[in-house]
């Protein structure tokens, strides 16, 4: 049990007794829930973790092919939840989170009580009769500037020309930094993400649920968060004043208001 | 320039407005949303718009290719509010017209007293230059890595055992065909082990003539015996210094070559010669013996005809008498039974009486020249064996020659003795081989060339007596065979 509290750098937090599970999105990891986890500390325990190859996970637990696809990402979920022993719990995703939480739920019925998702997408490229807000090149376009600017520039160009670099410091505060993922796990990640299709896992979700989409977002846009409404039974959606992709961050405020409404 | 001059320079340097708008740099600042509050006059003209097209009404994902918003959305912004600052983030910024360059970013968060995001002020940087030579950089890197690709497959798997050495002599690089022919290194890079499998009797030698070859900065050639699976073999290195431009030795270059076939072929050619000759012998000298006594018998009242044929028959003799003599030579020289009993010599004598021998009726125009008085330390024996060769050699291929001079001249430690004639000369491709052992110019003229040993055997006296020996040829002009011993005192 220990090696997977390691693995995805596991932490629990908070005095309640009920269960939120928060996963984060891709590119990122636990800290973005900085903002709005102490709103929920006093009244649940918080599940905070890093998928594997995100954050401070254990990078030598990485497989290339269990991440895939985003089946590998929503059994890290299933595995932290038994590790923790979890009967019972809520779940908040965001961005590509919340189908993996969708992936997870059909998994394992009965896990989850109710679930957030923030800015969600079953399908991020067009499709005949289907607006998913990409096209192909769009995506190569993404690969390119991961590859270009992994840490930023100087870090991605420097051993692009030098090869190995000379100094091995230059590459050592990898994993002291945030959103720190190395660029062929984030270029995996991006291409299970966006390359992803799980309209069909939609019609299956039976949990309570609830969407929280922003005015304005270039990932997940407004047909996208309508479309899900419209294919999950019990969902209800909410449209907020924030813009952007990531309103737990740019609008907390507005965002915990709507989730403790729902929970 | 007056004080007043410089002060309103000054004051117009550093005026912030001016700063701000003029920088040389692209600046704005975003709402936490990502709205256009505020942007640089550089900026503005960089994008080709006015501030009414963007402040207040512009979102920073309109400056970005769809890539770009993705990317802002998914790892820009999070990580300004994670961390505070974003640097040198590339993007392609998009001008009006709908073209782009590429630009580095930097962004840094502005917060209220109590923490909350309230700006973000991003700096652009137009790297179009850069970028051009970045690229051209990451394609040499490319090239410089497939090159350096193909020289290891070439290094790899040309069928030579290839070594690279330091301008020390310590080896460096061995290609894989190397690495591979010794079980003793395989998988290893270096020659770590190599002088511990060599042959007890060639370790020393062969390592302090590798040290000294090294040393002399003189491409070389090394023979030992080397332990492989099946037991000791012999291996040629040769080694090459290779120069810099300023002539200083950086590197060896050199092969490794599995010579034990060609080594013990030749050792049984000798060893059947030696044995050979060895048996000769007796017979010889029973022949000579015989036709003394017949000479003798010649004042009896034979016929003078008798006389003539008993010479010829004893010239005969002779000859092969000397020849299977060559072969002995030969075999003490392999088996290391060479021995030199060395005496004070006056050169010029032992010249003298090398020419009384060959040419006692001074047929032939053979003369002495240079300092008379030179002396050596040396076998008296095996040098006139050398002298001898030479001029017997002059006197065999150059025939026609006007003049056979022998040389004696005094260089630094060393004597040298030259013996030049003025016959056809030897071609050159033909004059290195000519101290090679069975080597012999005109295999067709089989009257003139003995057994191709003469030369090989007076290399290794001079060789064993701390000589050099060697061959100059011009064609038409003439060939001298010198060889130098050290001086004694």
């Amino acid at each position: 049990m220990n090696s997977i509290f390691k693995r995805n750098n596991v932490r629990v937090l908070g005095t309640g007794s009920r269960y939120i599970v928060f996963a984060h999105g891709f590119g990122c990891d636990q800290n973005v829930w900085s903002a709005i986890q102490n709103d929920f500390v006093d009244d649940y325990k918080l599940v905070l973790f890093d998928y594997v190859g995100s954050g401070k996970s254990d990078l030598s637990a990485y497989d290339p092919d269990r991440y895939s696809t985003l089946e590998g990402y929503a059994q890290d979920i299933l595995e932290i939840c038994g590790a923790l022993e979890i009967q019972q719990t809520y779940f908040v995703g965001h961005s590509v989170s919340s189908m993996i939480g969708i992936i997870a739920a059909n998994r394992r019925p009965g896990l989850f009580q109710k679930m957030v998702f923030l800015g969600p997408s079953p399908r991020y490229l067009n499709d005949v009769g289907y607006i998913g807000g990409f096209e192909k090149e769009d995506l190569n376009g993404l690969l390119d500037m991961i590859d270009s600017n992994y840490l930023g520039w100087s870090r991605a160009m420097a051993p692009l020309i030098m090869g190995n670099p000379q100094s091995p410091e230059l590459g050592s505060q990898l994993s002291d930094n945030f959103c720190a993922t190395d660029p062929e796990v984030a270029k995996n990640f991006a291409r299970a993400t966006f390359l992803s299709d799980y309209r069909a896992e939609l019609e299956h979700l039976k949990v309570e649920s609830l969407i929280l989409q922003c005015s304005e977002d270039i990932i997940a846009p407004l047909s996208v968060g309508q479309y899900m409404h419209d294919n999950i039974e019990r969902n209800k959606l909410i449209i907020l004043k924030a813009t952007g992709h990531c309103s737990h961050m740019s609008a907390p405020r507005e965002t915990v208001r709507e989730i403790k409404a729902f929970l | 320039m007056s004080g007043n001059t410089n002060r309103s320079l000054l004051a117009r340097l550093i005026d912030a407005e001016t700063l701000y708008e003029q920088a040389p740099c692209g600046y704005f600042s975003t709402n936490p949303d990502g709205l256009i509050i505020k942007m640089n006059r550089t900026m503005l003209n960089w994008l080709d718009i006015t501030e009414e097209q963007t402040v207040g009404c512009c979102h920073i994902g309109e400056l970005f290719s769809k890539a770009g918003k993705i990317y802002y959305q998914m790892f820009h912004f999070p990580l300004i509010e994670m961390t505070g600052q974003v640097n040198e983030i590339n993007y392609d910024i998009r001008r009006r017209d709908g073209t782009y360059f590429p630009a580095l970013v930097n962004s840094i968060a502005v917060r209220d007293p109590t923490g909350k995001m309230i700006a973000i002020n991003t700096v652009v940087n137009d790297i179009t230059e850069r970028k051009r030579y970045e690229q051209e950089l990451v394609l040499a890197k490319q090239l410089a890595e497939k090159e350096k690709y193909q020289f290891q497959f070439v290094c790899d798997h040309i069928p030579e055992m290839i070594w690279v050495a330091d301008e020390n002599g310590k080896i460096n690089y061995i290609n894989k065909r190397f690495s591979d022919h010794f079980d003793f290194i395989r998988g290893k890079s270096s020659m770590q082990g190599l002088a511990s499998h060599i042959h007890h009797d060639d370790r020393l030698a062969g390592l302090r003539s590798w040290i000294s070859n090294i040393s002399m900065g003189k491409a070389f050639e090394i023979k030992l015996r080397i332990h492989v699976s099946s037991g000791f073999e012999w291996y040629l290195f040769k080694g090459q210094p290779y120069l810099d431009d300023k002539g200083y030795i950086t590197h060896w270059l050199g092969s490794c070559l599995n010579v034990h076939s060609h080594v013990t072929e030749l050792q049984r050619r000798d060893e059947f010669l030696g044995i050979a000759s060895h048996e000769l012998k007796t017979p010889i000298t029973g022949i000579k013996l015989a036709l003394q006594l017949l000479e003798r018998l010649t004042h009896e009242g034979l016929p003078k005809q008798y006389k003539k044929l008993i010479e010829q028959a004893r010239r005969s003799a002779e000859k092969i008498n000397d020849l299977v003599n060559d072969l002995l030579n030969i075999r003490k020289l392999s088996t290391g039974q060479l021995a030199l009993k060395k005496t004070h010599l006056l050169l010029s004598e032992l010249i003298e009486r090398c020419i009384t021998i060959i040419d006692p009726e001074e047929k032939w125009p053979i003369v002495i020249s240079g300092n008379r008085s030179l002396k050596v330390h040396a076998d008296e024996h095996r040098i006139e064996q050398v002298v001898i060769n030479f001029i017997t050699n002059a006197i065999k291929y150059a025939p026609q020659s006007t003049a056979i001079r022998v040389e004696l001249e005094s260089l630094n430690r060393n004597i040298k003795v030259s013996v030049i004639d003025m016959g056809d000369g030897i071609p050159r491709e033909k004059l290195s081989h000519v101290f090679q052992r069975y080597y012999r110019v005109d295999p067709h003229k089989t009257q003139k060339d003995g057994l191709g040993l003469g030369l090989y055997i007076c290399e290794e006296i001079i060789t064993r007596h701390g000589g050099e020996i060697g061959a100059e040829s011009e064609l038409g002009i003439g060939s001298t065979f010198w060889f130098t011993l050290p001086s004694s005192y």
